[in-house]
């Protein structure tokens, strides 16, 4: 019923306007509505992108990758702790020669022969004239010589960009910085270990201070030359954090032609070796600090005790011997001062092997360590469980190596108050909760330290002494083996020091490999004339670098004081000359001596 | 009549019109997309040298040849601890005695004459 009703009524609307005319323009105007509509919605179309969302779609057309292409990826600059710059890639410019469009080769080549006087005739007449359309006539050149290049005007010659890694500081710590092959990946040293970060374009930023570093490698050199050695090592770390502030190895090379000197690695392999961390050696009487402070920790009179070292101890083959003996009683700071094997090892019979090694592995002496490079060696030591004469000798460091790195680290470990110290390249945050893990206690560590700064006011290491500095140290003389056998002649002299001593604050280490007696030093190669005079000249130079006054040091308050009265006279037989230091009654316990053995010809084991 | 013509002339208007704008817009974006493309390649060429410049920069300040420098040309050698001190009222009191004093008061009064006379032009 409703249908007819609505059909008769749109007949009647149609019936009002029943001209074909009237129908054509309600239905154009329609359309005209329809394109009306479609033309609204583009300009609010437009006003929406224009004004509302009109910053973020102009980020975005300015952002790089929507026009030009994408943003091309560098490798990862490398920076010292003070933002100086140790590795970065620049684009190099290649000269090349499409053989093809060359007119007149040998013009072109007398031509570029002049301009780069490296180039032979020959092979750039060769290069132009080959066949093909890319021969490569000369790498590296800079902007002024393209300049020069294109002066000759010869379209066959063009130029290609490839990224290339320098190295401003050339030669500076270039075993820790490492390098990268051709195609920039890392081979060697922070390049190789950081190899990840660095290709993804973040840079780096290590421990190192590049001035302290150049200071250091001077002082080591000059102790190499002075005294004719083959090779040498040394390190800067901080006591408490372990991040390392200088670390060299002599010989170095120049990380800017690295490429080179690695495709030849066997003639190259005394530049390439890493002395400090890959370099194993029999450090000797190092080791002593830690047999010395593993004696505190299990005998809490041990400042008491005194050790007969007039007869040498022999056992099995063995003859453990002192060089230049003091032939009396000397007390447990004597015994380290004058660097005594007979008393040391006493000591470490009285510490017992089990705790010794168990002591020794703590502080990270005896495993490979985890570093911030690959380039790690693998220390040595007797089998496990240690006999007898392991221990005695484990005491005095015969027969364990260890790398320059870890000695330092080991000692940092037991002086800066007990606590672990890992070796490091990355900067420690200060304010982080780290999790320290105690190696010794507090009390040892303090008597560590004052034995420490014996050696130097009275032992061993005087010639490491800077007035107002209060250093302390330990000398190591070491016979290096070779064929299986040691050799007298040819030694390993390190001495590894802190300062100053009242809180230590750095750990200064030197090692000279095969160094040779000069005139000055009256014939003797040993730490005490080698290393730790060198020791001595960096701890000077790291007043001005680090900028470290010496004038707050007080003799009168020096560390070791109350530690001299057990001191009867000096390793120089000089008198002990003791300001305000209190009046203690002499040690009065004597050790007996091991059973001997039948006396037999053995090897005699000297170190000091 | 003549205004439906009208009608027809002002919306015709109207589509030149905006045709034309539309073909300036065009234009316009074209020409600042070349821009775009212009100034990234100077940023590029920028930031490279840059680079060469902070690599120039790291080795000239090289500890080894500023050492080699000072050696050479200043005759300077590397400070010892003794000079070094950590507070100026250790030095010793001699050296601010009156006498010092009163002549480096002079000097100072002397080279502010010689400045205004070299400098001349009143002030």
């Amino acid at each position: 019923m409703m249908w007819k009703q609505m059909r008769r009524s749109a007949i009647k609307i149609e019936g009002e306007r029943s001209s074909s005319m009237e129908i054509s323009k309600g239905r154009l105007s329609i359309l005209g509505m329809f394109f009306v509509a479609s033309f609204a919605l583009l300009g609010l179309r437009a006003a929406d992108l224009g004004i509302v969302q009109g910053e973020a779609v102009g980020f975005e057309v300015a952002g790089l990758s929507s026009v030009s292409g994408k943003k091309e990826l560098r490798r990862g600059n490398i920076y010292d702790r003070n933002g100086m710059l140790l590795a970065t890639t620049i684009k190099s410019a290649s000269l090349f020669a499409d053989p093809a469009l060359i007119i007149g080769p040998e013009k072109v080549a007398s031509g570029l022969v002049k301009m780069f006087p490296d180039l032979q005739y020959k092979e750039v007449l060769k290069a132009l004239t080959a066949k093909g359309r890319y021969s490569e006539i000369r790498r590296s050149l800079t902007p002024a010589q393209q300049k020069q290049v294109l002066t000759l005007g010869q379209p066959g010659l063009g130029f290609s960009q490839r990224d290339k890694r320098i190295y401003p500081l050339g030669n500076g710590a270039a075993h820790i910085i490492g390098f990268t092959d051709l195609d920039g990946n890392g081979l060697a040293g922070v390049e190789r270990n950081f190899d990840k970060i660095l290709a993804a374009g973040e840079d780096v930023k290590i421990s190192l201070d590049m001035r302290l570093q150049h200071a250091v490698k001077r002082e080591t050199q000059k102790a190499i030359d002075d005294f004719t050695a083959l090779a040498g090592a040394a390190v800067v770390m901080d006591a408490k954090s372990g991040e390392i502030l200088a670390g060299v190895s002599l010989p170095d090379f120049n990380l800017n032609i690295a490429n080179e000197v690695a495709g030849k690695p066997q003639a190259n392999k005394e530049y390439l070796f890493n002395r400090l961390t890959l370099g194993v050696y029999e450090l000797g009487s190092m080791f002593k600090i830690f047999s010395t402070a593993a004696f505190f920790e299990t005998h809490h009179d041990g400042l008491e005790q005194a050790f007969d070292v007039r007869k040498p101890i022999k056992i099995g083959r063995f003859m453990i011997n002192d060089f230049k003996g003091k032939n009396r009683t000397l007390s447990v700071p004597e015994v380290f001062i004058y660097s005594s094997n007979i008393g040391t090892a006493n000591m470490g019979r009285m510490v017992g092997g089990e705790y010794l090694q168990g002591f020794y592995k703590d502080l990270g002496l005896l495993d490979p360590m985890a570093f911030d490079i690959k380039e790690v060696g693998r220390p040595k030591s007797p089998a496990s469980p240690w006999k007898e004469v392991s221990i005695l000798t484990a005491s005095y460091g015969h027969g364990l190596s260890t790398t320059p790195l870890q000695m330092a680290a080991g000692v940092a470990s037991v002086i800066n108050g007990g606590f672990k110290v890992n070796p490091t390249l990355v900067l420690q945050d200060e304010r982080k909760d780290k999790n320290l893990l105690r190696v010794v206690s507090g009390e040892t560590s303090e008597k560590m330290r004052k034995l420490l700064r014996l050696v130097v006011t009275q032992g061993t290491g005087s010639k490491a002494e800077v007035s107002g500095f209060s250093v302390g140290g330990k000398t190591g003389t070491a016979e290096k083996i070779v064929n299986g056998r040691y050799e007298h002649k040819k030694l390993i002299s390190s001495f590894v020091s802190a300062f100053p001593m009242n809180d230590p604050q750095y750990i200064v280490m030197v090692m000279v490999d095969e160094p040779k007696p000069n005139k000055q030093s009256h014939g003797y190669a040993t730490a005490g004339w080698v290393a730790a005079p060198a020791v001595g000249r960096i701890v000077a130079s790291m007043a001005s670098i680090m900028g470290m006054p010496a004038d707050g040091y007080d003799p009168a308050q020096d560390i070791s004081l109350d530690f001299l009265p057990y001191i009867k006279e000096s390793y120089d037989g000089k008198k002990v000359v003791a300001q305000n230091a209190p009046i203690v009654q002499k040690p009065v316990t004597e050790k007996k001596e091991p059973a001997g053995l039948m006396d037999q010809k053995g090897v005699q084991r000297v170190s000091y | 009549m003549s205004g439906a013509w009208l009608r027809y002339v002002f919306v015709g208007g109207l589509v030149l019109a905006s045709g034309a704008n539309l073909m300036r817009v065009s234009h316009g974006v074209q020409h600042a997309k070349k821009e775009i493309i212009k100034l990234d390649r100077s940023i590029s060429q920028e930031e490279e040298a840059i680079r060469l410049l902070e690599a120039e920069w790291a080795y000239l300040n090289d500890p080894e040849r500023l050492e080699k420098l000072a050696a050479g040309y200043l005759g300077l050698q590397p400070a010892a601890p003794e000079q070094l001190v950590s507070n100026v009222n250790v030095l010793d009191e001699k050296l601010l005695t009156e006498d010092v004093t009163q002549a480096s008061q002079e000097s100072a009064i002397h080279v502010q004459q010689v400045s205004y006379q070299a400098g001349g032009h009143g002030q």
